[in-house]
């Protein structure tokens, strides 16, 4: 090395320099894609990130806390069927005069579905959604998009941030 | 047996369409690659979704890689990788300071956002440093590559790498004296 850290940096770099344990079902993600990516087929990159977060949403929606919400928030526009989800998106604007949701399932209207603002600057809605993978995004005071940072981005934004949401059969309660 | 064969010779073998050779790069490549993601994100399911992009990448573009140059080549797509995450966690507003975290800068539903650096006094003074210092800090003295390599790599300039890993040097020493006086 042609630098000469101090002890205190060079016990820093031995520790930095340590493998990781690689996580098991990480690299069982990556075998499954490789091995789509080989097969030709169709594949679908699902990151740990996407991972956890379907995993939260059929917590979420199958939690008798979230069907106590939703006699508490204001009803979206359509009606929860047996084939729907209702699901909650939240966003934390306390600055926001008003914030909308806009995404696939309303044709990117920002009149479509508003949030209503509850305590601390919380937004909020919920919507029924079929199963299937969905693009949105927040529209705060009427022309500032904001992507969820809980969700995955979506890998094509159109220069605008947006998120991606999937809904399963299990999500539903 | 395969295990005993160069990288060079896998990578000839993967693209006559040899799997079991592209998981034995696999294998031999993938901690060193989850140990530099780990540390310049700070965050390990970020990390671990930037090398399988990294790999993914690596096996469709194959065919354009020199296969005595197999280590460097992915080193390249798993920067690349790795500068993309981070700028979609900046998008996210996760990439900033656990003791910085501004209630305005983030909104998540029912949960706060990860931390943005491994939970250690190491991995916190890491994330002192900007990306860049950070990148050329782990280049230099974790994967230890010279400055020749890393600025084939990183499309930096050479002066311009040793100014970095310097800086990024005395940040971190700073930041771990701090911490070591808390």
């Amino acid at each position: 090395m042609t630098t000469d850290p101090d002890a205190r940096l060079r016990s820093a770099i031995e520790r930095l320099r340590q493998m990781p344990e690689p996580d098991p079902a990480a690299r069982k993600r990556l075998n499954r894609q490789l091995r789509l990516g080989r097969s030709g087929g169709t594949s679908i990159v699902l990151s740990r990130r996407a991972a956890l977060a379907a995993a939260a949403l059929v917590v979420l929606c199958t939690s008798a806390v979230w069907i106590s919400a939703l006699t508490l928030i204001a009803g979206p526009p359509g009606a929860v069927t047996a084939t729907t989800t209702p699901i909650q998106f939240v966003l934390v604007a306390p600055d926001a005069a008003s914030v909308s949701l806009v995404g696939d399932f309303n044709h990117w209207d920002s009149a479509a579905m508003p949030l209503r603002e509850g305590a601390d600057g919380v937004w909020s809605v919920v919507v029924p959604l079929a199963r299937g993978a969905f693009t949105y995004s927040f529209v705060v005071d009427g022309d500032e998009w904001r992507a969820d940072p809980a969700a995955p981005a979506a890998p094509a934004d159109f220069g605008r941030p947006s998120s991606v949401l999937y809904v399963s059969p299990e999500s539903t309660p | 047996m395969i295990v005993d064969l160069t990288d060079a010779e896998l990578v000839r073998r993967s693209c006559t369409g040899s799997a079991r050779s592209f998981d034995r790069l696999v294998d031999r490549h993938y901690a060193r690659c989850l140990r530099f993601a780990n540390h310049q994100l700070g965050d390990r399911p970020d990390a671990e979704d930037a090398v399988q992009e990294t790999f993914m990448r690596a096996w469709r573009g194959l065919a354009t890689c020199t296969p005595e140059k197999f280590a460097p080549w992915l080193t390249t797509i798993l920067i690349n990788c790795c500068r993309t995450a981070g700028a979609r966690r900046r998008r996210r507003g996760l990439d900033v300071p656990l003791d910085s975290v501004d209630g305005h800068r983030f909104s998540a539903p029912a949960r706060l956002p990860e931390p943005a650096i491994e939970n250690t006094d190491v991995g916190r003074a890491l994330a002192t440093l900007t990306p860049r210092l950070r990148e050329a800090f782990l280049l230099r003295h974790i994967d230890e590559l010279g400055y020749a390599e890393m600025s084939r790599l990183t499309g930096a300039g050479e002066s311009a790498l040793k100014m970095r890993v310097k800086r990024a040097e005395q940040a971190l020493a700073r930041a771990l004296e701090h911490r070591h006086d808390d």
